[in-house]
């Protein structure tokens, strides 16, 4: 049987209830309960289950942003305990809309399902040229790179990052994902990405997948 | 806005585009933006540009521009912050040079072609005046901010409309994307609830007999259909064939509704062959251009990548096929 108590904190997150969240997260903290189990345990699995209302179309973009904007302030909460037990993000991500594209909102969406599943996120925004990708992945130890574009002619500057990415020495620590509404799986393998999704909602099992965080499970 | 009528004739466009000027104040105030990007208001893209290097519309909504002068994105929304929506000022619908644009359209193209003018659906003017994830959240999280803003939208709406149809415009295009392409953006029930009663409200107040109202958003939108047929929409826009069966859509709908464009921006026109391009010309006139009809056009903004040999065998084929009925 699991701790009773918590159940409330899941509940608050699906539903986006800031205030609760950050009341029970701190309630949960001041009673001694390890962040990374109140993390792991009670708010990834209510992200999880907010991802799987939008896949399944009963949550809409209003619903993900207040769920995650409530995930994020108790997350706040919490990160100086992580830091201080130097507990480690699952994988840390580099994402960003490729040179020459401006549409963010499914970059970040995926940025804030991939927040909620414990992944730590480097958002370098839009219009964002190889070379920043490039730096980022490189400063930051990325274990994963996310490329975002909306346009037909802005997709093809994938393959100039990853270009980039493998010309620095870099392709090997890194997995490449892409997405966008004109990308498909056979785009994604004709740049050398190392997989693709196509919507927001299969962003974290897709991360999950190339960098192989489940299959040590039986 | 381009003069690229000679084009636009010889291609065979049926339609000719006019806009809502600015006020004679902000246009003394103002200069033409940068070709191509569309960050202005008006006939000549007005803008003020600030010291920061962002153009500002008359509204207040700023913007800037991507590193290849295409597409622009928001820095500043004028109700970013606000405590009421009664903070901002609609542009006054009684100024007269802001339908100047439309009188002279009209008077040039009036005996030949239908003159449509665009506006926002509702939802997309909240969002610009608000800013896109804040309105988002507005409409989980403060009820009476999203209702007093969506209601006085909708009151300058039915003014500014009753006066491009007096100015004879034949078209009013009300545009602003609510889905992506896998689904709504905002849950259905939402828009049913909110903007469905206030478009409503605007077509029937402002319907004169003649006039078309024109409904655009990208994406997966089928699911409101229906109800866009309902409140007397009589155009709906783009129907993007790679998220929806525009064939099974023509078959459930289709003596309802006309559907304008449907044709691929995402697969067809850019990465088909010329011969690919006629085909799908050929067969949306001939599963799609009956019963009210169709108005052929591409899905999206044509973008450089298309070959100049598609987009002109779309007109070309048209013209033929048509021709040939």
């Amino acid at each position: 049987m699991p701790p009773l108590g918590l159940e409330a904190l899941s509940v608050a997150i699906i539903d986006g209830d800031l205030a609760r969240t950050k009341g029970l997260v701190q309630r949960a903290i001041d009673q001694g309960t390890p962040p990374e189990e109140i993390v792991s345990r009670w708010m990834v699995p209510a992200m999880a289950e907010v991802g799987a209302r939008f896949e399944r179309q009963e949550y809409f973009v209003p619903e993900m942003l207040v769920s995650a904007r409530a995930m994020q302030a108790g997350l706040a909460l919490l990160k100086p305990l992580l830091t201080q037990r130097e507990v480690r993000p699952v994988a840390t991500v580099v994402i960003g809309t490729v040179r020459g594209d401006l549409h963010d909102i499914g970059k970040n969406l995926i940025a804030m399902m991939l927040e909620g599943a414990g992944f730590q996120i480097v958002d370098l925004g839009v219009d964002v040229p190889a070379e920043q990708f490039v730096q980022a992945v490189r400063e930051h130890q990325a274990d994963v790179l996310g490329l975002s574009a909306l346009l037909t002619t802005t997709m093809l500057q994938m393959g100039v990052v990853i270009r980039a990415i493998v010309d620095a020495g870099l392709r090997d620590n890194v997995r490449v994902l892409v997405g966008g509404a004109p990308v498909t799986a056979r785009f994604a393998a004709e740049v050398g990405a190392d997989g693709y999704g196509e919507s927001a909602a299969v962003a974290v099992r897709m991360a999950r997948k190339v960098l192989a965080l489940d299959s040590a499970a039986p | 806005m381009h003069d690229d009528d000679q084009i636009k004739d010889m291609l065979g466009f049926d339609f000719r585009q006019a806009v809502i000027e600015p006020s004679a104040e902000f246009a003394s105030t103002a200069v033409p933006g940068p070709v191509e990007a569309y960050v202005g208001v008006g006939s000549r893209d007005l803008v003020r540009i600030l010291p920061t290097g962002e153009f500002e519309d008359d509204r207040g909504i700023r913007r800037v521009i991507d590193s290849t002068n295409t597409y622009f994105r928001f820095t500043h929304h004028p109700l970013r912050g606000a405590e009421s929506p009664d903070a901002f000022t609609f542009p006054n619908p009684d100024l007269p040079e802001r339908y100047a644009h439309i009188s002279a359209q009209v008077q040039r193209f009036k005996d030949r072609y239908m003159v449509q003018v665009e506006t926002g659906n509702i939802f997309r003017d909240a969002w610009e005046l608000r800013g896109f994830e804040q309105f988002l959240m507005d409409t989980r999280l403060n009820h009476a901010f999203t209702t007093r803003l969506l209601d006085r939208i909708t009151d300058h709406k039915i003014a500014d409309v009753s006066r491009m149809i007096q100015a004879g415009a034949d078209i009013i295009q009300m545009a602003g994307d609510i889905a992506s392409g896998q689904g709504m953006l905002i849950s259905p029930a939402w828009w049913r609830a909110e903007i469905k009663p206030r478009l409503a409200r605007v077509i029937t107040a402002t319907r004169r007999p003649g006039i078309y109202y024109y409904f655009h958003s990208d994406g997966a939108m089928q699911t409101v259909i229906p109800d866009l047929i309902d409140i007397g929409f009589d155009i709906i826009d783009p129907l993007q064939p790679e998220c929806m069966d525009v064939f099974a859509l023509k078959h459930q709908y289709g003596t309802h509704i006309t559907f304008r464009s449907t044709l691929s921006s995402q697969r067809t026109l850019p990465f088909g062959s010329v011969e690919d391009v006629r085909a799908e010309v050929r067969a949306r006139i001939r599963e799609l251009g009956h019963d009210g009809g169709l108005i052929l056009a591409p899905s999206n903004a044509v973008q450089p990548d298309v070959p100049l040999a598609n987009l002109l065998a779309v007109y070309d084929e048209t013209l033929k096929s048509v021709g040939a009925m």
